[in-house]
């Protein structure tokens, strides 16, 4: 491993040998979990920019989530309570009612996690009250609606407009992503954003709290 | 035989073969891949023409009664989940039993640490696919099979049988089915026989997209000798399944090749050599490969330019259908390229416009097969299909 | 997962199995007795319906 690859640098690259190798170094010269895990946080948004760039794809996206996920995973243990990192704001997710499609609301997910969100995954076919019932529990910053198909165009129609009767909609941003998605559906059931892209959605998220991705 | 009826078959027939072969026939044929657009013109349910195929087979033929087009699949709806309830197939969610009966089916993704493939099961793959078929990934898909070592059920044996005999039951239906076809309406079939690219297989039915991701970046070695494994059965089932008479395409219906999904540097390692392997010998057999290129795959264009002359049929879903054109329009037939957005939720005369636009441009000099970019489904407005029909008509006199 | 059917162990010659065959007759026919008359339409007709099983589990795999 050359001595100037740095852990974001080889998160960034997807080298997942050399992401282990600078852990350990990190760990063995003394550094905190928060530290390590602020260093693979910059990876992931290097990623997202590589893929923003057109250099990688979403087999990158993937890899790079799946990894840190296994990092985060074996650094809990070392994070202390009052070093747990601060959430930058909160966002509830899910795939709409009749699509059980995943891996795109999952990308996002694993980008939302790696900026620092707080995540409230609500999985798949998401009834629209699940939506709502989640906004009342969670007070999210950001609502994020994925749709695969354009046969459930409709329900991303009536999840907004469940959010609207309940009162909440000005309390939250609502952004929509996936495949079926598109200017013309956010436009017609009254989102707030269309993402094309996993990253589209995080940038936007970002925005919403006023950080920078 | 109704002589009038045998000789429109005649007709579009030939104006459909000649097409692919991209020769200009009397005009642009038309061939909708419509699936459960099927149901809502015929008056059925989803769950009506996904469960029971007699009513999925009876509605292909209402619209080819009705419509004036030169050849229609026999049944798009194409996964009959009967025969997945009678196998027990875990991995469709079915209308009307997992997802309400006016929804079409889906697949299911297993979750990562349960993929129907483990990652270190290649060799045991590589070394004998048919084997690890039937002895690991079956018992992991149905709810029924039971695994090798396991006592075996009462349940294990009825699955064979109920899904052996539903499978029988169902392909020769489909030797009817054409023969109705061709003799209530003289609509000829679209396509004969099934492939699907080895890493598709890998991603949709083994490892999982998301273990296939992994796989690429830590085993890659493995991940191409599997698809060299399943290459010499893919091309087998799809030659056993094609047409005798060599007019008719196979139907190549591929998922995860595209961009996003996988970066051109990706599609060119992992995706591409062993199904143009595929193709090739498809083509060396005298059987052309309809190339359903769902998504974006205008990134790889090149590579697919590289085929043998006439070998495949190019369908349009998202790349720009001109750019498609100016790549491929001077090899390859090309089909389908009007937007399935536009069908949805568009009005009659912008399909129209549409259709035009297409058959002056990639349909001047022959070779163009008009159809929606996408298979059809039941949000497809039915004005929208008849303005498509019309306006291939209207402009498509060679 | 290791097989343990020793019907399974016809991979035994490191030989890939053909596409198209399941269970091929070479190891079939060494359980049998000894073919009388004309033993290769019994060959063949093993293979027809052998073949039925191929197109069964490849078939659940591509179009189910």
């Amino acid at each position: 491993m050359s001595d100037q690859t740095t852990l974001a640098d080889a998160l960034a690259q997807c080298r997942e040998d050399q992401v282990r190798e600078c852990i350990k170094a990190m760990v063995a010269s003394g550094a905190s979990a928060t530290e390590i895990i602020t260093e693979c946080n910059r990876g992931m948004a290097a990623l997202g920019e590589r893929f923003q760039r057109g250099e990688c794809f979403i087999p990158e996206l993937m890899f790079g989530g799946m990894v840190m996920k296994s990092i985060m995973t074996e650094l809990a243990p070392l994070l202390g309570q009052a070093e747990a990192q601060r959430a930058i704001g909160k966002v509830v997710i899910g795939s709409v009612q009749h699509d059980v499609h995943d891996i795109g609301k999952d990308i996002v997910i694993m980008m939302l996690r790696g900026v620092g969100f707080e995540v409230v995954d609500l999985g798949v076919d998401v009834p629209p009250q699940r939506f709502v019932e989640a906004i009342a529990e969670h007070q999210p910053d950001v609502v994020g609606m994925s749709v695969l198909l354009t046969t459930c165009f409709k329900s991303v129609v009536n999840t907004m407009d469940e959010i609207k009767k309940s009162g909440h909609r000005d309390r939250v941003r609502v952004m929509v992503g996936g495949a079926a998605a598109s200017e013309l559906l956010k436009e017609h059931a009254g989102c707030d954003f269309y993402g094309k892209t996993a990253v589209d959605g995080v940038d936007f998220a970002c925005s919403v709290v006023g950080a920078a991705r | 035989m109704n002589e009038a009826v045998e000789q429109l078959y005649q007709q579009r027939l030939t104006r459909y073969v000649r097409a692919m072969r991209r020769e200009k026939p009397d005009r642009v044929p038309i061939r909708p891949f419509v699936a459960e657009f099927t149901a809502k013109y015929a008056g059925y349910t989803i769950q009506e023409v996904t469960h029971d195929y007699h009513k999925a087979f009876a509605a292909a033929r209402k619209c080819a009664a009705d419509f004036d087009w030169d050849a229609v699949v026999p049944n798009m709806v194409y996964v009959w989940t009967g025969l997945v309830k009678a196998v027990g197939i875990k991995y469709y969610a079915c209308p009307g039993i997992e997802i309400p009966p006016n929804t079409p089916f889906q697949y299911l993704e297993p979750p990562d640490d349960q993929a129907h493939m483990r990652p270190d099961e290649y060799d045991e793959l590589i070394a004998d696919p048919t084997g690890y078929l039937y002895n690991v990934w079956l018992p992991r898909v149905t709810t029924e099979v039971r695994a090798q070592g396991e006592t075996t059920t009462y349940r294990n044996n009825l699955s064979f049988v109920r899904g052996s005999m539903a499978m029988l039951s169902y392909f020769q239906a489909f030797g009817d089915q054409i023969a109705r076809l061709r003799q209530e309406s003289g609509t000829p079939s679209a396509l004969s026989g099934i492939l699907k690219a080895p890493f598709d297989i890998i991603a949709d039915k083994l490892r999982g997209y998301r273990g296939l991701c992994m796989d690429m970046f830590r085993q890659p070695q493995k991940v191409l000798a599997a698809c060299e494994a399943l290459t010499p059965h893919l091309l087998h089932i799809a030659a056993s399944g094609a047409d005798p008479q060599r007019n008719l395409p196979v139907g190549l219906w591929m998922h995860r090749g595209c961009v996003p999904f996988l970066s051109p540097d990706q599609f060119a390692k992992f995706y591409w050599p062993t199904l143009r392997q595929i193709i090739e010998g498809l083509w060396a057999r005298g059987i052309q490969t309809l190339f359903y290129a769902e998504g974006e795959w205008n990134a790889n264009l090149k590579y697919i330019a590289e085929l043998p002359e006439g070998s495949i049929v190019y369908h349009i879903d998202r790349g720009d259908a001109f750019e498609v054109h100016r790549a491929l329009g001077g090899k390859f037939c090309i089909s389908g390229g009007v937007p399935n957005d536009l069908l949805a939720f568009g009005q009659p005369d912008d399909v129209k416009e549409c259709v035009k636009k297409l058959i002056q441009t990639i349909g001047r000099d022959g070779g163009y097969i008009v159809d929606a970019s996408a298979i059809m489904q039941d949000d497809t407005r039915v004005e929208n299909v008849r303005a498509l029909t019309e306006a291939a008509r209207l402009y498509g006199e060679y | 997962m290791p097989s343990t059917d020793p019907s399974n162990q016809h991979s035994e010659s490191r030989q890939p199995i053909a596409p198209g065959v399941c269970l091929p007759w070479q190891v079939v026919s060494r359980e049998w007795p000894k073919i009388e008359g004309d033993a290769d339409l019994v060959r063949r007709v093993w293979e027809e319906l052998d073949s039925l099983a191929y197109t069964y589990i490849w078939q659940c795999l591509l179009s189910f």
